[in-house]
């Protein structure tokens, strides 16, 4: 009798409720360390080195402008197109990786998906503009993730590639084949 | 152990009038559970099912799910028209691999109209990545040429070179026939299991002429263009219900989709299949909860009821347990056999629910399939299923254990001496 307690018991703890997260939210950084050969890696690491959106802006010294100044529209712009042409970091090529984001469901097959992008911050491309080429992985499974509801935070490990086609929109890209897909836990401590 | 056995199973059979009603009653309720389950499991696999491989679906702005919902799955209606103009811009574009433009509204017997192109064929995905196969005959080519979904031939008995008149509108009245135009069957496709079964295809030139009499919106009195003149006009599509697009990088699709947003000429909107999907999970799970909640509430009932039966048959059964335990059975003998004949009693019902599901399941498949494009398996029990059924069984058993318990501290004190 009491392994069929047990069991039940068992049964009934399976479904942890996993956290809620709002449109906007980031995962939690954490220090580098390896996971079975994959390098764990953070979202600015894809990032190529030296290159910062925000530099236009920069360069402006905000006090000395008037209001509506060409100059500020100017450095928006330049700030916008920077942004949608956002460059890889090419030395990203062939690392094996290992990289916590939120899913946007590309294939579904009932619960299960395959084929998914995954992006830095919750509620992309529903609630909140989407990030830049460079912060987005396509990333294609070995094994079907079990999805809640298709808007999990996981951890992915997997080989990263860059795809780099020459068309004037953002069409250059990081993809993931990825081994491991698993559910995000919040690092201890 | 087996005389155990033996004896709660001829101690049953004694009692089959009222057992066989409690069993009737769990069966029920774990047809009615696991009916539930399998409903939820193969609704989501219908939908999941019916698009692959499309990145973007792109309609006039409104509701991302309606526009999925009337586009692929054919299910309500459109909120408005994307010009054609904007579907060449979208062809134009460099990032754009595909494009497959949709237009619907009319129907044959209910079954929904899809004017699309030769793309269409070409390029839509199914299930895992599969295309579209003819089963019989070819793609559309002449104004008037139609091609039916597998479901469509199957249940109207159509064959190839069969003349079919389309209605205007969705609907079985066939108030509205665009009668003076008839298509010919030239293909039919083969089974899919997805909302294309259920669909008649014609061209989108073929869209436009049936509606050459339509100008005002209902057809012009005394006005009718005969067949063979109707290429005379233009029959350029001059707007369509949505595209599916499919891009040549997968990580454009955000991209791809700010530009949709962002089009200048009309307001449109690009959604994303997958995330559709999850919409589309997270408003059908609060009715899938509700529903799975009432149906384990109705497995407790069948559950109460067992043991409720169990219980009162103490009464009748004391001098049975008595003369047990007079010739040697110890309490937990007396234990053991009423916990036993629970268990038996869950499992009885639970394969009787089982048995009930799949005849359910064979007898309403091809109906649901037809009706409402919903594809419902029989046979296999998926891990969810399993789980649940452990549930149930788990449940019983130790709902058993109550009336054991009670036997095993009344039997002989009670069964020894009778108050009459």
């Amino acid at each position: 009798m009491h392994r069929i307690i047990v069991l039940i018991a068992l049964l009934a703890t399976a479904e942890v409720p996993a956290a809620d997260y709002k449109v906007g939210d980031k995962l939690p950084a954490r220090p580098a360390a390896a996971h079975a050969g994959f390098r764990e890696v953070s979202w600015d690491d894809l990032l190529p080195k030296g290159w910062d959106p925000m530099q236009p802006l920069k360069d402006l010294r905000l006090d000395k402008l008037k209001d509506s100044d060409p100059r500020a529209i100017e450095a928006l712009e330049k700030l916008r197109q920077m942004w949608n042409a956002a460059p890889i970091n090419t030395e990203m090529n062939g690392a094996r990786i290992r990289i916590a984001g939120f899913m946007v469901p590309l294939e579904w097959k009932k619960t299960e998906i395959r084929e998914f992008l995954l992006v830095p911050y919750f509620g992309a491309c529903i609630h909140v503009p989407p990030p830049p080429a460079n912060q987005i992985i396509h990333v294609l499974a070995d094994q079907p993730f079990k999805s809640r509801d298709g808007m999990d935070a996981v951890w992915v490990n997997g080989t990263l590639e860059t795809v780099n086609s020459r068309t004037d929109m953002g069409d250059s890209g990081y993809r993931l084949k990825a081994r491991l897909v698993e559910e995000y836990k919040a690092p201890k401590g | 152990m087996k005389y155990l056995i033996a004896l709660a199973a001829r101690s049953a059979w004694n009692r089959r009038a009222t057992l066989s009603l409690v069993v009737v009653s769990i069966a029920l309720s774990v047809t009615l559970l696991l009916g539930v389950e399998r409903l939820r499991n193969d609704v989501r696999e219908s939908f999941a099912q019916s698009v692959s491989g499309t990145d973007l679906v792109v309609g006039a702005r409104g509701s991302p799910l309606q526009l999925m919902l009337y586009t692929v799955f054919h299910m309500g209606e459109a909120t408005n028209n994307m010009d054609w103009s904007s579907v060449r811009k979208l062809t134009a574009h460099p990032a754009v691999d595909w494009v497959i433009p949709l237009s619907l509204g009319d129907s044959h017997h209910g079954y929904p109209v899809l004017a699309t192109d030769q793309a269409y064929f070409d390029h839509f995905r199914y299930g895992d990545r599969q295309t579209l196969r003819l089963a019989q005959g070819r793609r559309f080519s002449a104004i008037f040429d139609a091609v039916l979904g597998a479901e469509v031939a199957e249940h109207l008995g159509y064959r190839l070179g069969e003349r079919i008149t389309l209605a205007h509108g969705s609907g079985e009245l066939k108030l509205n026939e665009h009668a003076d135009k008839p298509f010919t069957v030239v293909g039919i496709l083969a089974r899919t299991g997805t909302p294309v079964d259920r669909t008649v295809h014609i061209g989108l030139a073929a869209m436009e002429a049936i509606h050459l009499d339509w100008q005002g919106g209902a057809p012009i009195p005394g006005m009718s263009i005969p067949e063979q003149y109707v290429s005379r006009f233009d029959l350029t599509p001059k707007n369509v219900t949505g595209v599916l697009l499919g891009l040549k990088s997968r990580a454009a699709v955000f991209a791809m989709q700010r530009y949709v947003g962002n089009f200048r000429d009309e307001p449109l909107m690009a959604v994303l299949p997958g995330v559709a999907l999850a919409q589309l999970w997270q408003l059908l799970s609060v009715g899938e909860q509700a529903l799975l909640a009432v149906s384990a509430l109705v497995v407790a009932v069948g559950l109460a009821g067992l043991v409720a039966v169990v219980l009162a048959g103490l009464s009748e059964r004391r001098r049975e347990l008595a003369i047990l335990r007079s010739v040697g059975a110890g309490p937990r003998h007396v234990l053991a056999l009423l916990t036993l004949e629970g268990l038996a009693l869950t499992l009885t019902g639970s394969a009787l629910g089982l048995i009930l599901l799949t005849g359910l399941t064979l007898g309403l498949a091809p109906w649901l399939e037809s009706r409402y494009g919903l594809y419902i398996h029989a046979g296999n029990l998926s891990a969810e299923e399993i789980k649940l059924l452990a549930w149930v069984i788990g449940v019983g058993c130790l709902a058993s254990l109550l009336p054991g318990l009670r036997a095993y501290r009344l039997s002989l004190a009670v069964g020894l001496t009778p108050r009459v």
